[in-house]
């Protein structure tokens, strides 16, 4: 083979191993950016789920009020009631999920979604005040807000 | 042309095509580099906006939102962030597309007898909106409200003469129980002023969304109340039967909110259990 031609070849190998280093490095880059949005998802998830702990104790589905205005407890004849309901509607709002309601020893599922699958589990929960219209008292309930993972 | 000749010539050839691969390959880099970044800031402010929007939703209150300028749609089920990221938004909103850094929120509640939801309006914070004199009192002060319509980006009244179809603003005529978005003529009917806040900060195929959506709300909230009914009427003096009776037909039957309300407050005044 003459020189030249060794010169040409030698070329190309050097830039077809320049390619296969730029693409490798390109793949690890994306890898790399895509495990920082997905990162970026489970932070903003994770705010929505704690958001939810607030969110849920206000619903006009379980909040108590008298006579149109509204208070900071849970009625407990509202929540059995929601409990009860089985509404699609929930399932856009709540998603993945479970709600729970602790109180009087009594367990109610306000909200159920567990997937048949999933890599983990997080619960979150804070103490509520729960109303209980039939003898008009209050007890200190827990609701949980449980969160599936897949 | 001698053979050195040819190789040098070669050998340049050979340099540029290697040199526009070597250039396309990180110039189509950098345009995907981009695309990603951009889709990355679109996606914190999606998120950014939906946590915003459900942080709101538990209580009445009006905030605003500040961000680099970009554009935000809403098609009744999803927010759309520069035309890029979708986010499903699964709560009652009044908005229009916002093409803007500063954002308005507005949460007010929706009572129809009883509390249906927390609804958000949400807008660009620099549009000026002119009210009828009756529909300024419960406006929050972060919304630019002007005292002349000719001054506004929307007005809302039941003047004939302010709402003359002008192309550079919004304008929305309240007349007989009735909403009209002037731009296209779309009419809808209401019995409470809250919607008229909502056609002032949505087009006629948000309106009807939310609208029907509050509506489906309404439905669902008037079931759990029947069940509520059906147990302290269990539970409470036989002489308070005849008026649970009375508020489940008003439920039941999807009474005016006047008529639901009045069967519940009606409750108190003979010692039964008010059911909401």
């Amino acid at each position: 083979m003459k020189r030249g031609q060794l010169q040409i070849q030698e070329s190309i190998f050097v830039l077809f191993v320049f390619f296969i280093i730029l693409v490798i490095g390109m793949v690890v880059f994306y890898q790399m950016e895509f495990r920082s949005i997905e990162r970026m998802r489970k932070e903003n998830e994770d705010v929505t789920f704690y958001y939810l702990i607030s969110y849920v104790p206000a619903m006009p589905e379980v909040v108590c009020s008298e006579k149109g205005i509204v208070e900071e407890c849970i009625d407990l004849v509202k929540a059995r009631a929601f409990a009860s309901y089985d509404n699609d509607y929930y399932r856009k709002i709540f998603g993945n999920r479970k709600i729970i309601l602790n109180a009087d020893g009594e367990k109610i599922e306000l909200y159920d979604f567990e997937p048949s699958k999933y890599s983990a589990e997080r619960i979150i929960s804070t103490p509520v005040s729960v109303y209980n219209p039939r003898d008009k008292s209050y007890t200190i309930g827990k609701l949980e807000v449980h969160d599936y993972e897949n | 042309m001698n053979k050195k000749g040819q190789g040098v010539q070669f050998n340049w050839i050979f340099i540029v095509i290697a040199g526009v691969f070597v250039l396309m390959f990180f110039l189509g880099f950098l345009v995907k580099y981009m695309d990603i970044q951009d889709s990355k800031q679109n996606a914190q402010y999606g998120w950014d906006f939906k946590n915003h929007i459900l942080g709101l939703k538990s209580t009445e209150q009006y905030s605003n939102f500040s961000a680099p300028r970009f554009k935000i749609n809403y098609d009744c089920e999803n927010i759309i962030i520069n035309g890029d990221q979708g986010f499903s938004m699964p709560y009652s909103i009044f908005m229009e597309e916002i093409d803007s850094g500063e954002i308005l929120f507005w949460v007010e509640e929706y009572h129809k007898g009883f509390l249906v939801d927390r609804v958000v309006f949400i807008s660009d914070a620099s549009k000026k909106y002119y009210f009828d004199e009756e529909y300024r009192s419960n406006i929050p002060p972060n919304i630019r409200l002007v005292s002349s319509a000719s001054n506004a980006d929307v007005v809302v009244s039941s003047d004939p003469l302010k709402v003359v179809d002008e192309r550079d603003r919004k304008e929305i005529f309240v007349n007989n129980g009735m909403i009209e978005f002037v731009d296209d003529g779309e009419r809808f009917l209401y019995d409470n002023d809250f919607f008229i806040y909502g056609a002032a900060f949505s087009n006629s195929e948000i309106f009807k969304c939310t609208q029907d959506d509050l509506e489906e709300r309404f439905d669902i909230l008037s079931e759990l109340y029947i069940s509520k009914i059906s147990y302290l009427s269990s539970s409470q003096s036989a002489s308070c039967t005849p008026l649970y009776n009375t508020l489940r037909n008003a439920l039941t039957f999807s009474l005016t909110a006047a008529e639901i309300k009045s069967s519940n407050d009606n409750l108190i005044n003979y010692g039964c259990e008010v059911v909401f």
